[in-house]
């Protein structure tokens, strides 16, 4: 009688209703979400070489980053946009922002709230970093900009033109610029850029994408990708790269925190799979009568 | 002719931008043959002249948008409340947008301006909206995988036993379990075989994946450019 | 005319033009020798099945034909299989369902229902409605369409296109309304989704030939012998490329060290 009971617990659990599942994957989110745990994390060799290349970048070097993602793809994203942005200031670099979203001046503008405002205040527009924003046209923009830059930005986005930018001194074209940081969430994103402008140019591309995104980019890791943040994952270990390097500054782990509800929700996951097959097992093995089912 | 002439444009400017691809790039201030002065205008514009075309097209979607709601109100269908707010909402963004309301004024005022009331909608309403759906995903994924992956074959085994890898070794638990491992035995760290996975295998059947889209589009490309694309199979 | 080309594309140019050959090639010998014997792809074949289930449940078959616009390849290949599938459901007296992303695509899609509905002679079936615009918005398209499929609860969904985040949306509505679901995507990282999500999916190269498949013209499967031609050329490069480089790195033999970097500077960009 018990043991029937049990295996006709293993079978129901194999054949959840999917709202159970929703339930228990909410509840597990929820808690972690609250509690925030904060795991330790080491940098993988696909986020090494982009925190190298940051780190040995002169002074005042000029560095392009686009944002080329929307609030959807924000959450995996944005801490890894944060995590540069930081890190480029922290060098003394000169981040110039473009994108080819219509979102990215919005996603811009959130940097400049969460980032540059509060932490970077003695900063100044044109001189430290420079805001060209969006432009529509994807590859083509990209295309414009290995030729000239001012082919496709005569100013910054406070009108400010961009001959009157000591940010942009000494850059006219895009293998100026040391090192391209391009942070995808979609299309045009990563892929355009190493196509359209690292690869023909020479110039090295640092990418990050979203986790989805990761395993079409590895094609391009080394050869033509420089390194890869990969999703949340790759964004936390960004940011603990940076947290080591600078112990005293406290670098806000926002990815670092993410990751105890990716984590859990990894283990439910795999749970669900689990319980799947051990009810799928059941079902497919042998009868009572010892016939195959 | 009502069916050559797309045919003869489609395969013409196809054909002026796959030479385009090829042809040489202009010198400092433009100079160069003219052929090359003109594979330069079509690579820097064309795309903009298909985003003109688009936003074009956009009247016949919105006035579809606009009817099938507008009938649905109309004729009391079964969730036409629903359609009122779509209504409502499109009208209303529209108006804010072309009126620039909130920002600053007149043709050339910027539309994505902070102080804009369309950008106070895309903060407040937008954009938590799309993460909202976004996050759904992660329901989904929990529910397509209960239901999708079962061991009912030694493949579906081996992208089982993948699923568990990649799944563990994208989180620092991974790494926290493979660290009771014996150094002997490190080459088995889930964090290590989570990367082998996704470089190695799963790099190579995407390169081949991505061999045969390239394969495919091309044979597309050429039927398009000879116009033989056409609706018109002989049966099915 | 030497200055009108970039000369350091002339690998790629050749490329094209030896795969232009193999596809043309494939075409002629298919006009000259018959239609190829081609394998059984189990995701074409349940189209039609798919179809005639929706017909005697008395359902709706849903078409989506991707969410990006006329410019995008996958989308025209969709287009293909609309015509195809078009003609099924005009055949079955089935209701088709279509809900597109992009105007153009509206346009277009209209156009090539009303020739196929036309084509097997049920021009009254057609109704223009059938294909309806909803929004640009990839989230804004996959809560109205998971809407769709919730309330009128497809037979049949067909996802046939370049899909991004929303493909899962779909899908998995799909399946939890019931739907038999057929999948076709050139969008690599959406595969997994969907293969998790629907009962058949055309996997990249499947996706474009399933226009061949369905029309059984002769160019179209013509084309598929080139393509194979083209296919079986790549992995003879790839093995014997990597056999090369390998034994010129350990063999030390100047010929082949010279035969290395000449495969090197052809496939180099």
């Amino acid at each position: 009688m018990m043991r029937a009971t049990g295996v006709g617990i293993l079978e129901g659990l194999g054949r959840l209703d999917r709202r159970w599942l929703y339930l228990m994957l909410f509840v597990a989110l929820g808690v972690t979400l609250v509690a925030r745990p904060l795991f330790p994390e080491s940098s993988s060799v696909f986020t090494r070489p982009v925190f190298a290349r940051i780190e040995s970048l002169a002074r005042g070097a000029p560095v392009l980053v686009a944002l080329d993602y929307s609030p959807a793809s924000a959450p995996e994203i944005e801490p890894m946009a944060q995590a540069l942005t930081r890190h480029l200031f922290l060098q003394g670099a000169r981040p110039v922002f473009v994108t080819l979203w219509p979102e990215g001046n919005n996603m811009l503008q959130r940097l400049r709230e969460q980032v540059f405002e509060p932490e970077f205040p003695d900063l100044v527009e044109g001189i430290d970093y420079a805001a060209l924003g969006y432009k529509a046209g994807g590859r083509m923009v990209i295309n414009a900009l290995r030729q000239d830059l001012r082919s496709m930005y005569t100013a910054d986005l406070r009108g400010v033109p961009l001959d009157s930018l000591p940010a942009l001194a000494h850059v006219a074209r895009l293998d100026q610029f040391p090192l391209i940081v391009a942070l995808s969430g979609g299309t045009p994103g990563l892929k355009e850029w190493v196509l359209y402008g690292g690869d023909p140019t020479g110039t090295p591309v640092a990418g990050g994408c979203t986790g989805i995104g990761t395993p079409e980019f590895l094609a391009y890791f080394p050869a033509q990708l420089l390194g890869l943040l990969g999703g949340l994952k790759g964004a936390s270990e960004y940011e603990a790269a940076l947290a080591e390097r600078y112990p005293a500054l406290g670098i806000p782990r926002r990815a670092g925190r993410a990751m105890g509800p990716q984590t859990v929700a990894h283990v439910l996951i795999l749970l669900f799979l689990v319980l799947g097959n051990l009810s799928y097992l059941r079902r497919r093995g042998p009868r009572r009568d010892g016939r195959r089912a | 002719m009502k069916r050559l002439l797309p045919k003869v444009i489609t395969s013409g400017v196809g054909i002026l931008l796959i030479l385009t691809a090829f042809g040489a790039r202009p010198g400092a201030g433009g100079a160069g043959p003219w052929p090359v002065r003109v594979f330069d205008y079509v690579d820097r514009n064309f795309t903009v002249w298909f985003n003109i075309l688009a936003v074009f097209a956009f009247i016949l979607g919105g006035a579809s948008l606009l009817k099938g709601h507008m009938q649905r109100v109309m004729q009391r269908r079964p969730d036409w409340p629903y359609s009122v707010i779509t209504l409502v909402s499109f009208i209303a963004v529209l108006v804010i947008g072309l009126g620039k309301l909130g920002g600053p004024p007149g043709l050339q005022g910027e539309v994505t301006d902070p102080a804009a009331w369309l950008m106070v909608v895309f903060a407040a309403i937008y954009e938590p909206l799309m993460a909202t759906l976004f996050s759904l995903l992660a329901f989904f994924v929990a529910s397509a995988a209960y239901r999708a992956f079962r061991l009912r074959s030694r493949e579906a085994s081996v992208l089982l036993g993948a699923a568990f890898v990649v799944l563990l070794g994208r989180t620092p638990l991974g790494a926290w379990l493979s660290d009771l491992l014996p150094r002997g035995l490190s080459f088995l760290r889930i964090d290590t075989l989570s990367m082998w996975v996704m470089r190695v295998p799963n790099v190579a059947g995407q390169r081949a994946v991505l061999i045969g889209i390239a394969v495919g589009v091309a044979a597309l490309t050429l039927r398009i450019l000879a116009g033989r694309d056409s609706v018109e199979g002989d049966r099915i | 005319m030497s200055g009108w080309w970039n000369p350091t594309l002339w690998n790629l140019a050749l490329a094209t033009a030896a795969i232009t050959a193999a596809i043309v090639w494939g075409v002629v010998w298919t006009r000259r020798r018959g239609l190829p014997a081609v394998r059984r792809i189990a995701g074409v074949a349940a189209i039609e099945a798919a179809i005639g289930r929706a017909t005697e449940l008395g359902r709706p078959v849903l078409y989506v034909a991707g969410t990006q616009d006329l410019d995008d390849v996958q989308t025209v290949a969709s287009l293909g299989i609309l015509s195809a599938v078009g003609r099924l459901t005009a055949r079955h007296g089935c209701q088709l369902v279509m809900p597109t992303t992009r105007s153009l695509v509206l346009a277009a899609a209209r156009e090539i229902l009303r020739e196929s509905y036309t084509a097997v002679g049920r021009p009254d079936s057609y109704a223009p409605d059938m294909v309806t615009y909803i929004s640009d918005d990839q989230f804004g398209f996959a809560a109205r369409v998971d809407g769709m499929i919730t309330r009128q609860r497809p037979a049949a969904c067909f996802l046939q296109g370049a899909f991004y985040a929303e493909s899962l949306l779909l899908a998995e509505a799909g399946a939890q309304a019931g739907a038999v679901q057929v999948a076709g995507t050139g969008m690599s990282h959406q595969l997994p989704f969907l293969v998790a999500a629907c009962d058949h999916v055309l996997i990249g190269e499947e996706f474009f030939a399933a226009e061949a498949y369905l029309t059984r013209d002769a160019d179209k499967l013509g084309s598929l012998r080139g393509q194979d031609l083209v296919k079986d050329a790549a992995l003879a490069v790839l093995v014997g490329g990597a056999v090369l480089v390998s034994a010129a790195e350990f063999g030390g033999w100047r010929w082949l060290a010279a035969l290395r970097d000449a495969l090197l500077r052809l496939l180099q960009v």
